[in-house]
């Protein structure tokens, strides 16, 4: 096919110098030298020749996890420990195997570490909260480059995976969250489906007048607004959006299938920390379990943002960790005894991490670029670290994986698509823009690749 | 442009304000100057609700729509279409619409009823519905001028104010966090902002004036008399040199008052190789002309308030507007949102030029307010936007993308271009009507629903086509907003909830202040007096987020990362059907004033017209009256059949559009 320019790009994309994932930085250069002079008289661009050609998904995963740690978590208090005089006892630094943890504030998730990978040379491109936040969930910039159309990395696996209206439940289930990046450009079937689980049912499929009433009512509309609900087949066409979006909605309502998901009892509540946080990996578990179509499950644990008193005694880190770790802890060897937790890709971070070395002056952490992930499931190999930090974990010393430099929100965007079987070296051409939308940014300078070393 | 920046990867300590945490104003933070190339890709704002960005695709969206929407809702039987030459030209506007369809022998739908107009008529132009005695009295009425008067009542109602500030807001994405922001209106900015925008309103104030005090306001954006300061202030940029904030000043601007999004791509590129196939006059157009204009915006500055560095000061997190003696747009940057900034040959700090090469003199940004209100854009991208809310499709759609070169019919483009709008004589006249009244809102509104053209059913008996869509032969359906279905709810019910909004952020108060203690809004009702779409957090004086869900449910928005949207949803439906906070406590009789008024009603059919009035502005069509009746006779106890009733209203297709 020609572009509007005359050319045709079907032999000239992937050549097989190219056509691998672990580019060398000399060649990417190399690469990416020739292409300037050329560069604007080129439709498709160079920097997304090279990512289409070496794109082979891992494909391991069938559901993804996000956990966003919003705030800001001390990474050299959690995933990458580094002791000091400042180090409160009860963190009871433990080592499993290479690994050294917090025992002391995380033990649930030190008894899942053989399925845990961390990935410590990570770090962020802002130290801005809103701005950092949106960064991870859209994977770029939200400042430029198709960020106001852009969708949440989950509204794209809704679009890629999701069985749409055949489904019960929405693909993307956004948990605890609230507000944030939506489906961008994308059909609205593929907007985040926001829930605060509080295990009595999920809100609004209950009439507040009971279900006699309701079912009263219901009869009673379907008789009344017949003519207005799919009487349009004469014109062409058959979709009333109307009722079909009702119609999703009716079965939301008093179905056992999707009360089982929404509710659930004290002695689970418990087990799982008693809190909202608990509440959300609950609800986590039981999605996956339903098989309703839920295919990616955000959940929004906020509270890091810890300028002052980080160390204080059952508040700070100790507090929110008992929480994260009970909840987390409990999902995850839950999804384990499930089997689920082979097909589901668990990923826990925050926008970025928190300043190193002893405490601020407020006995505090501020914000911080180098940060660390938590990774588990999919068959990721776990009781492992990519990527090595200095004494401190203020710098990266070895990044561990293939494009040997820091790993990046686009990084592990490309690494959940990767996952989950989606090319992230997808372009899109029905952005409004029409410019093509990529997946993952393929114009900001670096060429973004998934850390496949994880699995292997 | 050199690889190496490809490479570098420098730490810059970046002075932020970090508003989220209890700490000091000037807060040191890490920003990492990302590599950006000279390809940045383009970021111009599209709406995305819009799905497909070429006009005809805009088209098919609408003719989607009108598939969606069904017919049938109206009263019964009568003439299906009508001949464009037997619906009377009430002004220029049905020259070129009914005209056309004259010459081109295209069968519009016929004239709306009263009922149908009332409605239409009420949400399009304040917002609510009519009350049942408006529709009654309307309809009765034999006054051959009602429409003319009905319209010229609405105009000048209070709601006018309320709904038109909304707009403005959603026009400029004023809210009081946006997300990428440097410095941030906040709520104390949102206020005085928001009050300054209806007080315009209410004054009648001409967009010029709007506009130019929007752009050139100064001084603390907290205080009440600095409201327009704000604008500028949600300008600004994070993690970038201050020309990035110059950029999204212009980008801005130009956007929601000149209709020229492609300023956002010029600011990282030259138009030519980019964007040769959308606009002739952008692909003429240098990344050096987008840099002269945002010069205009190269002279502000925040300046932070010194005695307000801490916590728990009422101006904490307050910014300074000012406009510095000196200073100029230096090409200078190695890092931030956009590609590296270097000399244009020998030019190494650009002073502000405008798009038709003006230089500008005195107060920059006086300069750039003076020219751009006397831009013919100025006039054309209002004309387009405000038709657009009134007939559901613009003239040229997506509405940023404004083509300079291709607007003016005696002056069509060279070929292969055409001239842009569907439309183009009529937009020019538009624009000029404007203009030539003072850019004023509420006239050129009265222009636009007088017309015959606003005026037809959407109801289209005959066969439907969708090359009709640009031509306007029948009424476009559009959803409500969020704001106008909880209005709708209260109004039809009566049923008064007491909402309050904050009056200031918790930082600025006594740490530990619980929420529910933050000094509050005087209780009101109504969803379009909010002063921010993240608002009302309480009722009944405590916080509650009923309300603010259900309308984030109807697509809102957040004027940020989310732009209001109208499409439907699963959510939708069951907030609809069994929301807890807005839609079931107002249908119940013990709350209800206008339920109980009806349920004296005694005579079954007579109470059904009533219900009908009140929810959905008309009378049933037989069938509804039958089935509601039957309702009415089966079901005991009566009140319990009158709530039902009353719930079926609110849930029925047609009580979520302006039809």
């Amino acid at each position: 096919m020609k572009d509007r320019f005359g050319i045709d790009w079907t032999n000239i994309k992937g050549s097989p110098f190219w056509a691998r994932p672990q580019l060398s930085r000399r060649l990417f250069f190399r690469h990416a030298a020739s292409a300037v002079g050329g560069y604007f008289l080129l439709p498709t661009r160079p920097l997304e020749t090279v990512a289409r050609a070496a794109a082979r998904p891992m494909a391991t995963a069938k559901n993804v996890i996000f956990v966003m740690m919003s705030g800001g978590p001390s990474h050299s208090d959690t995933f990458d420990l580094k002791e000091g005089p400042w180090t409160p006892a009860f963190m009871a630094p433990t080592s499993y195997g290479d690994i050294r943890w917090p025992q002391g504030i995380m033990p649930k998730l030190a008894e899942q570490m053989d399925t845990i990978a961390l990935l410590r040379s990570v770090k962020s491109w802002a130290a801005v909260h809103e701005l950092a936040r949106t960064w991870v969930q859209i994977g770029r910039n939200p400042v430029s480059g198709l960020a106001k159309i852009a969708p949440h990395i989950g509204s794209v696996v809704s679009l890629e995976l999701g069985e749409g209206r055949k489904a019960t439940l929405p693909a993307f289930v956004s948990l605890n969250t609230g507000n944030g990046p939506d489906q961008g450009y994308l059909p609205p079937d593929h907007a985040p489906f926001y829930v605060s689980p509080a295990g009595n049912g999920l809100a609004n499929t209950r009439h507040p007048d009971g279900q006699a009433t309701f079912e009263r009512r219901y009869a009673l509309l379907q008789d009344i607004d017949s003519p207005n609900r799919g009487g349009s087949a004469e014109l062409g066409f058959s979709i009333d959006e109307m009722a079909s979006f009702n119609l999703s909605a009716r079965k939301l309502m008093y179905s056992t299938d999707v009360d089982r998901v929404f509710t659930f009892d004290q002695i689970t509540r418990n087990a799982y920390g008693n809190t909202g946080f608990g509440n959300a990996c609950i609800t986590a578990r039981n999605l996956l379990r339903a098989k309703m179509g839920t295919r990616f499950i955000q959940i929004t644990i906020g509270g890091w943002d810890m300028h002052a008193n980080i160390y204080a005694p059952n508040g700070g880190l100790q507090n929110l960790t008992r929480q994260f770790d009970s909840g987390l802890g409990a999902l995850i060897a839950d999804l384990r005894s499930d089997g689920l937790l082979d097909e589901t890709l668990v990923i826990a971070m925050g926008e970025f991490g928190r300043t190193v070395g002893a405490p601020n002056g407020q006995a505090g952490r501020d914000h911080f670029l180098q940060q660390s992930v938590l990774m588990a499931g999919a068959k990721v190999a776990g009781n492992r670290v990519i990527g090595k930090t200095d004494d401190t974990a203020r710098l990266t010393t070895e990044p561990g994986w293939s494009l040997d430099r820091d790993i990046r929100a686009e990084d592990l965007e490309a690494t959940i698509y990767s996952a989950l079987g989606i090319d992230w070296t997808t372009v899109r051409h029905d952005d409004p823009l029409g410019r093509g939308f990529e997946y993952v940014p393929t114009n900001q300078g670096l060429q973004y690749a998934p850390v496949h070393e994880l699995w292997g | 442009m050199n690889v190496s920046t490809v490479t570098v990867y420098g730490v810059i300590g970046f002075v932020l304000l970090v508003s989220a945490s209890p700490r000091l104003l000037a807060q040191e933070e890490e920003v990492e100057a990302q590599p950006i190339p000279p390809e940045q890709g383009c970021t111009f704002k599209a709406d995305p609700s819009q799905f497909l960005n070429a006009q005809s695709r805009a088209h098919e969206a609408i003719h989607r729509r009108l598939m969606e929407f069904p017919r049938g809702k109206a009263e019964a039987a009568r003439a299906a279409t009508a001949d464009a030459v037997a619906i009377p030209h009430r002004n220029f506007i049905d020259k070129h619409i009914l005209g056309k369809l004259e010459e081109m022998n295209i069968r519009p739908a016929r004239l709306s009823s009263d009922e149908e107009f009332i409605r239409r008529v009420y949400l399009d132009v304040i917002g609510r519905i009519p009350s049942a005695q408006a529709v009654k009295n309307f309809v009765a009425s034999t006054d051959t001028n009602k429409r003319t008067n009905l319209v010229e009542s609405l105009i000048l109602a209070p709601e006018f104010n309320d709904k038109w500030a909304v707009w403005f807001q959603d026009l400029i994405g004023m809210t009081e966090n946006p997300s990428t922001n440097n410095r941030r209106p906040r709520v104390e900015g949102r206020n005085s902002f928001d009050r300054w925008i209806r007080e315009k309103m209410q004054h009648n104030a001409s967009m010029t004036s709007i506009v130019t005090t929007v752009l050139t306001g100064t001084g603390n954006n907290f205080f009440t008399e600095n409201g327009p300061a704000n604008y500028t202030v949600l300008g600004s940029v994070s993690m970038g040199p201050l020309q990035d904030s110059y950029d999204m000043m212009t980008v801005r601007s130009t956007t929601a008052f000149l209709g020229l999004g492609h300023y956002d791509c010029l600011m990282c590129h030259n138009g030519r190789g980019h964007l040769d196939q959308l606009s002739s006059w952008a692909t003429k157009t240098t990344r050096a002309d987008a840099h002269r204009m945002a010069a205009h915006f190269s002279r502000v500055r925040f300046n932070p308030v010194r005695e307000a560095v801490q916590f728990e000061h009422p101006l904490f997190n307050s910014s300074v507007v000012v406009d510095n003696p000196t200073g100029t747009y230096d090409l200078n940057t190695t890092f931030g949102n956009r590609p590296n900034r270097t000399p244009y040959g020998t030019e190494r700090n650009l002073t502000p030029e405008y798009r038709d090469r003006t230089k500008a003199t005195g107060n920059w940004r006086d300069a750039f307010a003076q020219k751009l209100t006397t831009d013919p854009l100025f006039g054309l991208n209002f004309a387009n936007r405000i038709w657009k809310e009134f007939f559901g499709l613009a003239l040229v759609d997506p509405v940023d993308t404004l083509d300079p070169d291709r607007l003016d019919p005696s002056k069509p483009p060279p070929a292969p271009w055409t001239l842009q709008a569907t439309n183009p004589q009529l937009l020019q006249d538009l624009a000029t009507f404007f203009v030539q009244n003072d850019t004023n809102l509420r006239e050129f509104i009265k222009l636009l629903v007088l017309s015959s053209s606003y005026q037809l059913s959407s109801e289209y008996e005959g066969e439907w086509k969708a090359e009709y869509v640009p031509l306007f032969a029948r009424h476009y359906p559009r959803r409500m907003w969020a704001e106008e279905v909880h209005d709708a709810i209260v109004q039809a019910t009566g049923v008064m909830p007491q909402y309050s909004w904050l009056l200031v952020h918790g930082e600025t108060v006594a740490r530990g202040t619980a929420t529910n203690a933050l000094p509050k809004s005087d209780p009101v009702s109504w969803a379009m007096k909010m002063p921010d779409v993240s608002e009302p957090r309480f009722l009944n004086g405590t916080q509650n987020g009923g309300a603010t869900t259900f309308m984030n449910t109807f697509n809102r928005g957040n004027r940020d990362t989310a732009r209001r949207a109208s499409t439907g949803s699963i959510l939708q439906q069951l907030s609809l059907m069994n929301d807890n906070s807005v839609v079931l406590p107002k249908i119940r009789l013990a709350a209800s004033p206008n339920l109980r008024e009806i349920a004296k009603l005694t005579d079954n059919n007579a109470l059904v017209d009533e219900i009908w009035l009140t929810f959905l502005s008309r009378r049933p069509t037989p069938i509804e009256r039958s089935k509601a009746v039957a309702h009415l006779q089966k079901t005991t106890p009566r009140n319990t059949a009158i709530e039902d009733l009353a719930w079926t209203a609110i849930n029925k297709v047609d009580f979520l559009f302006s039809y």
